[in-house]
């Protein structure tokens, strides 16, 4: 006899459903080889991929998409490396003529250092781009109101960084994250920041939605197992956050009775 | 242009040429070429 679990709810984007809630950028590994098992590992459903220009007199070899298997994985373009919105709505306009497809993760960067996003262009790229019909999956800091800006620009999901991209600083602000969930109307994923596979345990455990996540993995020294963790760390962290965490409390609550323990003083007879 | 393959798009002068489009596409001297395709990322 098994226990019955009740089944999770998919997640839901715009036209597009997902089972599993780990996203996984593309970029970084050391072979195409590699990628292609680490997001088979990964159980992931979804791959983040970058446009770039055609470099001139480029050789024939292998090519990217060769290792992307594109009926298993839903491509979802980026805007990375984008500073101004006039230049991630011009890259999301490239990519929907690419894939011919309404996704676009959206990023308008502040500076090279950093690489945090940009408040200002990174609304008003969404507003502009909702108004041509883009599922937009918009990166943002882990700034509460910026979210909130966000998600009634029209935003298929908000997209808050756990820390800076590709530092594997894991989740800095876990108050922050859990004030954009609380008054998430739109489905929230943890994007950027990530390092190990807690990180995105500790993300699904408060509630977000899902976590993308690239460097963790590329970067790891063996990525394949990595890739594993943070799989079987994504649904860690979304059955504790579904399964209701105790209450925490200041003293301690024994698990196991407090009668009957031997030497402890015999129970008084009726009568005696 | 319709020698490329599938996984580009192209802008010519700032404007996005449709796929569909490309066969009938004749450049001009002065023509700016944008050519984008996809590589990995996060």
């Amino acid at each position: 006899m098994s226990a019955n679990i009740p089944a999770d709810s998919d997640l839901v984007l715009g036209d597009f459903r997902f089972q599993s809630r780990l996203f996984l950028g593309t970029g970084k590994y050391a072979s195409y080889e590699l990628m292609r098992d680490a997001l088979e590992l990964a159980g992931t459903q979804c791959v983040t991929v970058a446009i770039r220009r055609l470099p001139e007199n480029e050789p024939a070899g292998e090519r990217f998409l060769d290792y992307l298997d594109t009926d298993r994985y839903v491509l979802l373009p980026n805007t990375a490396g984008c500073f101004d919105a006039e230049s991630a709505i011009r890259t999301a306009r490239l990519a929907r003529e690419m894939l011919d497809t309404p996704l676009i993760k959206l990023e308008v960067l502040g500076d090279q250092k950093t690489l945090l996003p940009e408040p200002v262009d990174t609304l008003r790229a969404t507003e502009t781009l909702v108004q041509e019909g883009f599922t937009v999956l918009v990166y943002t800091s882990d700034d509460v109101m910026q979210a909130k800006r966000l998600q009634e620009a029209g935003a298929t999901a908000v997209m808050p960084a756990g820390s800076p991209i590709g530092s594997g600083q894991g989740i800095l602000n876990p108050i922050n994250l859990r004030l954009i969930l609380e008054q998430a109307t739109v489905p929230i994923l943890v994007d950027a920041g990530v390092g190990q596979a807690s990180d995105v345990s500790i993300a699904m455990e408060l509630g977000a939605d899902g976590v993308l996540l690239n460097t963790a993995v590329a970067a790891a020294d063996n990525p394949l197992r990595m890739a594993r963790a943070v799989s079987l760390a994504c649904q860690a962290g979304r059955d504790s956050f579904l399964a209701g965490r105790m209450a925490k409390r200041l003293y301690a609550s024994a698990s196991s009775p407090q009668t009957g323990v031997l030497g402890s003083p015999q129970p008084v007879e009726a009568g005696a | 242009m319709q020698a490329l393959e599938q996984g580009v798009a192209v802008e010519r002068n700032g404007q996005i040429v449709r796929r569909q489009d490309w066969p009938y596409c004749v450049m001009e001297p002065n023509d700016v070429i944008e050519v984008v395709r996809l590589v990995g990322g996060g």
